[in-house]
């Protein structure tokens, strides 16, 4: 049986939350939720081991480029793909001493969500 | 120098030479008259000792005298730079032969008297040549006169020059001063490069720095600048030209003064000495007001930056779910678990339209009331009535936002403008969901002093007492704006429209203790005919 892929949405808004999981699990994709770095952090740390990391860079107390920051740290957390999602207009200079896999420019679209996250998972 | 004859004695001095008293006796008893101060000589020895220290205008001379003749002391008196031009009348008993006469005449004589001389005839002769020798004198002394006055008149010319010089170096001196001194808000100054030692500092230097020890305290910041320390270097290298630079001065109150110094290097009055020249301005307000507003364009930037952020964050559910509907009504399958799908997805994107328009209607608000076009249209309005409207729309968030709703409205009934008063309950009310932490929002209404009184209470995470007055201004926020979202016009916005109304807003709280937000409205009247100026 193949393993269903797993994907880490770390956001602060519910309603992106809502959204994106609601297209991620009709194409059997696991999601789970952590409203900002520190959570998301906790998370990994607590076992959870996703295909990506999908991450906001603007959220309320440990924000995206915190959570980046304790991921370059762990050389297991670094071994995690990280997609970055942001409204932020010059997205390029703020990730640009970031090592992440791809940015997805909000407001994020189905077929482009889908297309970015898909070759990260397993099967394909 | 006496320059005219002595007042004392103005007689005219004659030589009377002759080896026998007698005959001197006699000329001088012809010749007595106040006129003339007479002189006796027995011999021409003593005759050439007479003119020595005294000067003649005539002599009288004896031809046959023992010694020394008349002749022989004539050649004499001739030789002598002093007495040559002294005219000689000599005095013969002997018969006049013309070679005698001839001798005479040769040494220096300029006439002859006869013995046994006529009284008169002698009288005569002498009068004349002593009035020669007067003429001669006054002649003498107008040219000496004049020569004096010429020289006083070059001496008094080259004095009118020397000081014409003077007046133009101290008018010039006084220009420089008066412009140096002019320079209220800068410091002039001037320096030796190689001693530092400074020999010019203005005046105004202890005003502007308003310390006792104000030049010490200026020269010491301005030599400690890295600037300065690297003119004097090139200064030394030779390859300075000019220089200008910024240096700070912690003044005695502790606060800072900014100064724009330029320099430039010169020649001294001392010859073979330069001179440092330094005009140092004060931009202490420059400074504050340039970075006043690197401020504000730092906040306006950060507000453009949460504000495209704000914007943007609800059009990704909003685009998702759309494309989410474009699919299901593709697949062309409308059952009833398809058609619950589509129900929740179009909600769910009416949320984030909503949510769009309030942002939208916020900066639109905010233009309107920066531009001036914020009126009121006043109506009869029940302030209670708003609040449960408002909450009612917002019964979406408030289950979100995990925070209980606790009601005390009581009627408040007054001429406002709807729309606004609503505005500022919704603004109220979305900061208490932001900040309430999922604790209890107590909204009351009533009347208090003759005014509405509105009043929304949240326990959440509160706001330092520093921040309170600083909420209610354009763009400022209490938190960080990565933290909590929002444009950060809300509070601004609720004060404008308290104002515009004749009302106010006040906010007690302290962190971690939530926040109680005031406003009062006045119930018309006073206020209804005044159009909200803004």
């Amino acid at each position: 049986m193949k393993a269903t892929p797993r994907i880490l949405l770390v956001e602060d808004d519910p309603s992106i939350c809502e959204a994106i999981s609601e297209v991620l699990q009709m194409e059997d994709i696991e999601v789970r939720i952590a409203s900002n770095g520190k959570a998301g952090i906790e998370e990994l740390r607590a076992g959870y081991y996703p295909d990506l990391i999908l991450l906001d860079l603007m959220m309320p107390g440990t924000d995206g480029m915190w959570f980046c920051a304790e991921r370059e740290k762990d050389d297991e957390l670094k071994k995690i793909p990280v997609v970055i999602m942001s409204a932020h207009g010059q997205v390029e200079n703020r990730t640009a001493g970031l090592s992440v896999n791809a940015v997805l420019k909000k407001p994020i679209g189905l077929d482009d969500l889908l297309a970015t996250v898909k070759p990260f998972l397993p099967g394909h | 120098m006496n320059l005219l004859s002595s007042p004392t004695d103005s007689r005219v001095s004659i030589l009377l030479v002759d080896d026998r008293p007698e005959n001197l006796i006699a000329l001088s008893a012809i010749l007595d008259t106040p006129d003339y101060r007479l002189v006796q000589a027995r011999s021409g020895q003593e005759a050439l000792r007479c003119l020595l220290s005294e000067d003649f205008a005539l002599i009288l001379l004896d031809v046959r005298m023992p010694g020394m003749d008349g002749f022989e002391t004539a050649r004499m008196i001739k030789q002598r730079e002093r007495s040559k031009y002294i005219p000689i009348i000599f005095i013969t008993a002997v018969n006049l032969e013309t070679s005698f006469l001839f001798k005479g005449y040769d040494a220096g004589a300029v006439d002859y008297i006869v013995k046994p001389f006529d009284s008169t005839i002698l009288r005569s002769k002498v009068a004349v040549f002593a009035d020669l020798h007067r003429k001669n004198e006054l002649v003498r002394q107008q040219a000496s006169a004049l020569r004096h006055h010429e020289r006083l008149e070059r001496e008094q010319e080259v004095a009118r020059r020397e000081l014409e010089i003077l007046r133009r170096e101290k008018a010039v001196s006084e220009k420089y001063r008066d412009l140096v001194e002019g320079i209220r808000d800068g410091i002039v100054w001037t320096a030796n490069p190689e001693t530092l030692e400074f020999s010019l500092i203005s005046s105004h230097a202890s005003r502007i720095i308003g310390e006792t020890n104000a030049q010490e305290a200026f020269t010491r910041s301005l030599v400690a600048e890295r600037s300065f320390q690297q003119a004097l270097v090139r200064i030394r290298n030779g390859a300075f030209k000019d220089a200008t630079f910024e240096h700070r001065l912690s003044g005695a109150d502790g606060e800072s003064l900014w100064f724009q110094t330029h320099l430039r290097l010169g020649e001294s009055e001392v010859p073979g000495q330069m001179e440092l020249r330094g005009l140092s301005i004060n931009v202490t307000r420059i400074k504050a007001a340039q970075e006043e507003a690197d401020r504000a364009v730092q906040v306006r930037d950060e507000f453009l930056s949460i504000a495209s952020h704000e914007i943007r964050t609800p059009l990704t559910p909003l685009r998702l779910k759309l494309e989410l509907m474009q699919r299901m009504v593709k697949a062309g399958i409308f059952e009833a678990p398809q058609i619950a799908k589509l129900t929740a997805a179009l909600d769910k994107s009416c949320y984030q339209v909503d949510r769009l328009a309030r942002l939208t209607d916020e900066l639109l608000d905010v233009s309107r009331i920066n531009g001036g076009k914020f009126t009121l249209m006043k109506e009869p309005v029940e302030l209670s009535d708003v609040v449960k409207d408002v909450c009612d729309r917002f019964k979406g968030d408030l289950s979100r936002s995990g925070c209980e709703l606790r009601l005390a409205l009581a009627s408040a009934r007054g001429l406002w403008d709807r729309l606004k008063v609503e505005q500022v309950v919704i603004n109220l009310l979305t900061n208490a969901l932001k900040y309430g932490e999922a604790k209890p929002i107590e909204i009351s209404t009533g009347e208090q002093d003759g005014m509405a009184l509105l009043r929304i209470r949240d326990h959440g995470i509160g706001i330092r007492e520093e921040d309170h007055e600083r909420i209610f201004t354009l763009y400022e926020r209490a938190v960080s704006p990565m933290n909590y979202g929002g444009l950060g016009l809300g509070l601004y916005i609720v004060k404008k429209i308290a104002e515009a109304h004749g009302g106010n807003v006040v906010v007690q709280s302290k962190p971690r203790d939530g926040a109680v937000f005031t406003v009062q409205l006045p119930f018309a009247e006073a206020s209804v005919m005044k159009q909200a100026q803004l």
